[in-house]
């Protein structure tokens, strides 16, 4: 077959093999669009990289996914956005603050057009990854930040 | 694929050059491995007349408007009329939409599509979902009034009118309560129920929460039987394969699958006791057009040819209009990327003429 799938592995990255756990994220969609082949991708290239994926598919609401979050005491919930639907997350960034959740990261990935991610940045999102990002800067992205936020936890 | 003993007279000449052509191919790619296409169907570097028989012009190609429609569904195709363009719409308002369509209508569409709101396509009235989504990426219509609004000054009674939406049949109701308050008789509502397949949504877009998938199939037929009864210039059904290209199956994988679906659903009306001739020349198709260019429109040629055959010994059906496989086509996202957008116009240039080489409509 002349369709190239890919298969190699990722090899884990020194830096995420050196923690104590590894890095845990929450692959997630929030609101009713159900384009979900983005997030479910995005997944594997971080199950791949050695980190714990919590995958909850598309169409979940705000107080679901905070409430897994905090049950699963994840390191970072990744938002994908295919229409619109990261509109909802300053609501979902007043649930977690509500919850008790300030420490957890929150990343969004998907068509995010440049007025809505100045505002996601504003509301604390850590990082906006756009459609055509490779596999290497979301991995690392996602790895650094952990990383960062750990150590100033002191773990 | 060769065809033991035929084609036997193409004579010494022929053989010497193919054997001349064979020689200094494997002398210059001693070590190529087999090319396949998408379907994991082997593609030689070069077809002669060797592979095929003119023994089987007639049953596998025969002409254009004939069956089994291999080379065009109507004697001129193309030539006679050009495939119809339809802007999918759907956006915020009722006021906004009809805004938008009407400049489309005004710009010489003939063909008009309607995308309801996710919150509709969910089952969830307006004023139940979050403000910050509603009506961002489909029309928020939840009233006949709603959709009054949305085809204000438009003349439904001389217009095709598709209506996209996973169970388009509420949709539907309001646009024949729309006609029935402007006085337009419902023989006059012409257009397509996109996407009532929920075959294809149940197992490409595993929308499992929305309707079990019995009660999905006797929900088809109801609607099958309305439109038979009562509108006659309506399409009750587009079958879908490109939920499922879209998905990951390759092109003939999403052929067969949506053959398959189609199967499904006239045997359903079958065993309700609906006539074959009435419902199935109404069935249309909806397929995913990759950037594979000849193997689209081998898929194309193949799933008219699978189709007529079908229609006709399976299904039964005499009328030859059920044997023409009707089906319009959308350029694929998945052979995109963000990072080069003017390849990108070139790569769905190449998808639509392959879709258009593979005779759609």
């Amino acid at each position: 077959m002349n369709t190239s799938v890919e298969t190699e592995t990722t090899e884990m990255s020194p830096q995420i093999a050196a923690l104590s756990r590894p890095p845990k994220v929450m692959v997630t969609k929030i609101g009713l669009d159900g384009h979900d082949r983005g997030s479910r991708l995005v997944a594997s290239f971080l199950r791949d990289a050695g980190m714990e994926v919590i995958y909850t598919g598309p169409w979940q609401e705000v107080a679901t996914v905070v409430n897994q979050a905090a049950q699963e005491d994840v390191d970072c919930i990744g938002v994908s956005s295919l229409a619109t639907d990261h509109l909802l997350v300053p609501k979902l960034m007043t649930a977690l603050r509500n919850a008790g959740l300030d420490d957890t990261i929150v990343i969004v990935g998907g068509i995010v057009p440049d007025e809505d991610e100045k505002m996601l940045k504003q509301e604390g999102v850590a990082a906006v990854f756009h459609s055509g990002s490779s596999r290497a800067d979301i991995v690392d992205g996602i790895a650094d930040l952990i990383i960062k936020r750990r150590k100033e936890l002191g773990e | 694929m060769a065809q033991d003993g035929k084609n036997t007279t193409l004579g010494q000449d022929f053989e010497a050059a193919r054997d001349g052509w064979q020689g200094a191919y494997e002398k210059q790619l001693p070590d190529e491995e087999k090319r396949h296409n998408r379907s994991g169907i082997e593609v030689k570097p070069l077809y002669t007349p060797e592979d095929w028989s003119s023994d089987d012009y007639m049953p596998d190609l025969g002409f254009p408007g004939d069956a089994p429609y291999t080379r065009g569904i109507y004697p001129t195709m193309h030539r006679g009329r050009s495939w119809t363009q339809r802007q999918l719409i759907g956006l915020a308002t009722p006021e906004d939409y009809n805004a938008r369509m009407r400049r489309i209508v005004d710009s010489g569409a003939t063909a008009l599509s309607m995308i309801p709101c996710n919150s509709f396509y969910r089952g969830f009235d307006a004023d139940e979902v979050d403000i910050e989504i509603l009506g961002t990426c489909g029309t928020t219509i939840n009233t006949v009034d709603d959709m009054e609004t949305c085809l204000a000054g438009v003349p439904i009674g001389d217009i095709s009118i598709a209506l996209n939406d996973p169970s388009p049949f509420t949709l539907l109701a309001f646009l024949l309560s729309v006609a029935k308050r402007r006085n337009v008789s419902w023989d006059r509502i012409s257009g397509t129920s996109n996407q009532s397949d929920y075959i294809s949504h149940y197992v490409a877009n595993h929308m499992f929460f929305r309707l079990a998938l019995g009660g999905a199939r006797r929900l088809f037929v109801d609607h099958v039987q309305f439109v038979n009864e009562r509108l006659p210039m309506w399409n009750p059904v587009s079958v879908v394969g490109q939920h499922m290209q879209q998905s990951g199956a390759t092109p003939a994988e999403a052929m067969a699958f949506t053959l398959a679906s189609a199967i499904q659903y006239a045997e359903d009306c079958q065993a309700r006791g609906l006539d074959v001739d009435t419902f199935l020349p109404r069935f249309t198709f909806f397929f995913d057009i990759s950037i594979s260019f000849f193997e689209e429109i081998a898929k194309f040629r193949a799933g008219r040819r699978i189709w007529a055959r079908l229609a006709k010994e399976r299904l039964g059906a005499k009328d030859p209009r059920a044997w023409r496989f009707k089906f319009h086509a959308q350029t694929s996202g998945v052979d995109l990327t963000r990072q080069q957008p003017l390849n990108n116009i070139a790569r769905t240039t190449t998808q639509a003429i392959a879709g258009i080489l593979g005779g759609l409509q």
